[in-house]
């Protein structure tokens, strides 16, 4: 209990360094920054791994099931979004999707034109663009510290929310995006069916 | 109808047979097996070995070994009538070799459920678009005695009908599944798009030599003898930022 009651108190006074932006270059200071950082996400992932731990002795088939859904829907959710499905009803399997006869263009252009890149500039590029416009942290912590009270909760809500938006949109540009695309030879045999 | 959904049995083990592709190994279908597991933790999984030392044989013979390591892994872990399903997932050359191996399995045709190849090049190389991929593949061909690859670019026989590539598209197997998948990306130089996909976009063009017609036909001879009403083709377009010769040759994207 003692350990439980440590732990929690750990997760909780302990801020890792790096949210803010490092104060010097110094290779040293900044592995010092990297280590503090790492013990206090595993000693947070501990103090995580022992709750679950407790809860799943409880019920464990109910939790397992609830997480594993929960999972699922949120994956569903993320993917959902990069994932393009078309439906084509053809004569011939044999032939491809487009009348144009050049589908992997049109894939192309949706993929550019959704990662919100032209094809020139794709490759100059860095791998994550978002990281310090989008996810500026110190900006996003002076803001909350302008205001107090009410207003300054609400609106930390809110940058919380935009980041975790800039946040995921930064992943899903590096994510595949899947176009999926159904051949149905018979669709009034495929709806008696269904 | 053998594969009718009636008929499986749904109290039985699903198996999943992951096989992997050119020199690959059976940990190379790992990443993908984690995955399945986790949305299905009560199904079974076979990583194919058996080909592992011999991927640049004959397409043929790597499709009875794999055809005998399912029987034998059906017969071990499966007894009496405990066998469910059977999916199969496949990479590159894996596509092809698992093709082989269905006029083997004949016997669990009525368990075959889904049909899933990733760059497999169904239609062979013979209208590679890449260059660089052509003398990569001539340098194997030549150097390396690969047989498979030489059977891909139908040069294993001076007729085309003869060649394996075409007469595995005359055999019997993939009607029997239930759902059929072809996954392809176009940034993926080592499987042509239209080959892993098992279509003809360049109707016009192949229509003008005989060589092309036969392809066309080989397509035909796979499709058109399935039941199913719906296939799917699934295109991944990734995003490569990495410009190394891997990325060049688009070896990348079909890794």
């Amino acid at each position: 209990m003692m350990r439980q009651e440590q732990l929690k108190m750990r997760s909780k006074t302990l801020v890792p360094l790096t949210v803010r932006r490092p104060g010097s270059l110094d290779p040293y200071e900044l592995s010092y920054q990297l280590v503090y950082d790492i013990n206090i996400i595993s000693s947070q992932i501990f103090a995580l791994w022992y709750k679950l731990i407790e809860i799943i002795t409880i019920n464990p088939k109910f939790v397992c099931e609830f997480l594993r859904v929960m999972h699922e829907e949120k994956m569903r959710e993320y993917w959902g979004e990069l994932i393009y499905r078309t439906v084509f009803e053809t004569k011939d399997f044999t032939l491809p999707s487009s009348s144009n006869h050049n589908v992997q263009e049109i894939h192309r252009t949706i993929a550019n034109k959704r990662r919100g890149t032209g094809m020139e500039s794709q490759s100059n590029l860095p791998l994550m663009k978002s990281s310090y416009t989008d996810l500026n942290i110190i900006e996003i912590n002076d803001k909350i510290h302008a205001t107090s009270g009410p207003a300054g909760q609400a609106l930390s809500a809110e940058l919380r929310k935009l980041q975790t938006k800039a946040a995921l949109r930064s992943l899903q540009n590096l994510q595949p995006i899947i176009f999926e695309e159904c051949f149905v030879q018979n669709m009034a045999r495929l709806k008696q069916k269904a | 109808m053998a594969g009718a959904p009636d008929e499986y049995n749904e109290y039985g083990v699903h198996l999943w047979v992951l096989v992997h592709g050119f020199q690959g190994n059976s940990q190379d279908m790992k990443m993908i097996k984690n995955n399945i597991a986790l949305v299905f933790p009560e199904v079974m999984f076979l990583m194919s070995s058996a080909n592992e030392d011999h991927t640049e044989g004959d397409i043929s013979e790597m499709g009875v070994r794999l055809a005998q390591e399912i029987n034998t892994h059906i017969n071990q872990y499966c007894p009496g009538n405990s066998l469910g399903k059977i999916s199969i997932i496949a990479h590159s050359l894996g596509g092809v070799i698992s093709r082989a191996a269905l006029p083997y399995l004949e016997e669990h045709r009525a368990k075959m459920f889904n049909f899933i190849t990733l760059s497999s090049p169904h239609l062979g190389y013979m209208y590679n678009q890449s260059t660089i991929i052509d003398a990569g593949m001539w340098f194997l061909k030549t150097w390396k005695k690969s047989i498979c690859l030489n059977q891909l670019r139908m040069a294993d026989e001076k007729s085309i009908e003869q060649c394996k590539l075409y007469k595995l598209s005359q055999e019997k197997g993939l009607e029997w599944f239930k759902n059929i998948i072809f996954v392809s990306s176009y940034q993926d130089m080592y499987a042509p798009f239209d080959s892993a996909r098992i279509q003809i976009s360049n109707k016009k063009e192949l229509m003008q030599s005989k060589n092309g017609q036969m392809v066309m036909q080989m397509a035909s001879n796979i499709l058109d003898k399935l039941p199913v009403d719906v296939i799917y083709r699934i295109d991944v377009d990734f995003r490569i930022e990495e410009t190394n010769l891997d990325s060049f040759i688009g070896r990348t994207a079909h890794i």
